[in-house]
């Protein structure tokens, strides 16, 4: 455990992980793989808009790229806040089939102290909560977003021109999306 | 292509088409379609169905406008012979508008992710 030496304060290996494991930080594979996938799904209204609705790229790609890059961020924010949310679940859940997993893994021969097994399956757990939560989330969010995109650009907003629809769709649909996810429920 | 017994050739046709007469036109430039008539009308006018179209000759002609002056109608005029045209009808747009389909589709798959996180979320 940590201990304080006057100001000091020094935390030891256990405490990183476990604050690396309830931490809303992800790492920085975690965090190309959200802006990968918020990539994809904020491209896929365009060709929507470029075919549909008849918009040209040429003339329209500024406001494309614009918004494109401000519903990127917005969906990986989405994305970051919902893994958070969920994984505390997902190791909750799996915790007795990754416990007996594990345990079955080490061999009844080799004699392992009870506290390396724990860490074992800390670990074992850390990590199937981690991609369950990120593959839910990531799930999750795009299809929330494609359905309120859908929902802004075919019904509440196909009066409006092209160019304002495909920027109030996106930009709601991603703002929303945002705001959903900052719920704890 | 029709010919006549008595082998007349480059005679006036008039055609009886849905209640509306009109003349035949004849081109002699055009050797595989010498006669050619056309009809067009509203769609709502113009169910999808088959179309009897009555043809005369001069005097059948004249002998119809009679009938039809007199208020006998154009059936009790023979006719020199009659072309039946069958008329699909027009496509009227898809029954179910694919937005409405994508719409649909998106909220379906979107409720079933819904109920999985909220199973999640309340275990």
């Amino acid at each position: 455990m940590s201990s304080g030496k006057g100001k000091q304060t020094i935390i030891t290996k256990d405490d990183e992980l476990l604050l690396q494991n309830f931490s809303r930080n992800v790492t920085f594979k975690s965090s190309i793989n959200f802006y990968m996938n918020a990539l994809i799904v904020s491209v896929t209204p365009l060709w929507l808009f470029w075919k549909i609705h008849q918009m040209d790229p040429l003339e329209f790609g500024i406001i494309w790229i614009i918004m494109t890059l401000l519903s990127t961020w917005l969906v990986s924010f989405a994305y970051r806040n919902s893994k958070y949310v969920l994984k505390h679940k997902f190791a909750q859940k799996r915790e007795d089939a990754v416990a007996r997993e594990v345990l079955k893994s080490i061999p009844d021969d080799k004699k392992m102290p009870k506290k390396e097994k724990d860490e074992r399956i800390l670990w074992k757990k850390n990590e199937v909560a981690e991609f369950e939560s990120t593959t839910f989330a990531i799930f999750y969010n795009n299809v929330l977003y494609i359905f309120l995109t859908i929902l802004f650009s075919f019904y509440v907003l196909r009066s409006l021109n092209p160019n304002f629809n495909y920027m109030l769709s996106v930009g709601c649909s991603a703002g929303l999306l945002a705001l959903f996810s900052t719920g704890t429920h | 292509s029709l010919t006549c017994k008595n082998a007349a050739k480059n005679i006036n046709l008039y055609a009886d088409i849905n209640g509306k007469t009109m003349q035949v036109t004849k081109s002699e430039d055009n050797s595989k379609y010498q006669y050619q008539v056309s009809f067009s009308d509203e769609n709502k006018n113009l169910p999808s169905g088959r179309y009897d179209l009555k043809f005369y000759d001069e005097d059948g002609y004249t002998n119809l406008r009679k009938a039809q002056r007199s208020g006998e109608g154009a059936s009790s005029v023979a006719s020199l012979f009659t072309i039946t045209v069958s008329h699909p009808g027009v496509w009227k747009g898809p029954m179910v508008q694919t937005e409405f389909v994508a719409a649909t589709v998106a909220i379906l798959v979107w409720y079933l992710a819904y109920t999985a996180r909220s199973k999640l979320q309340s275990s």
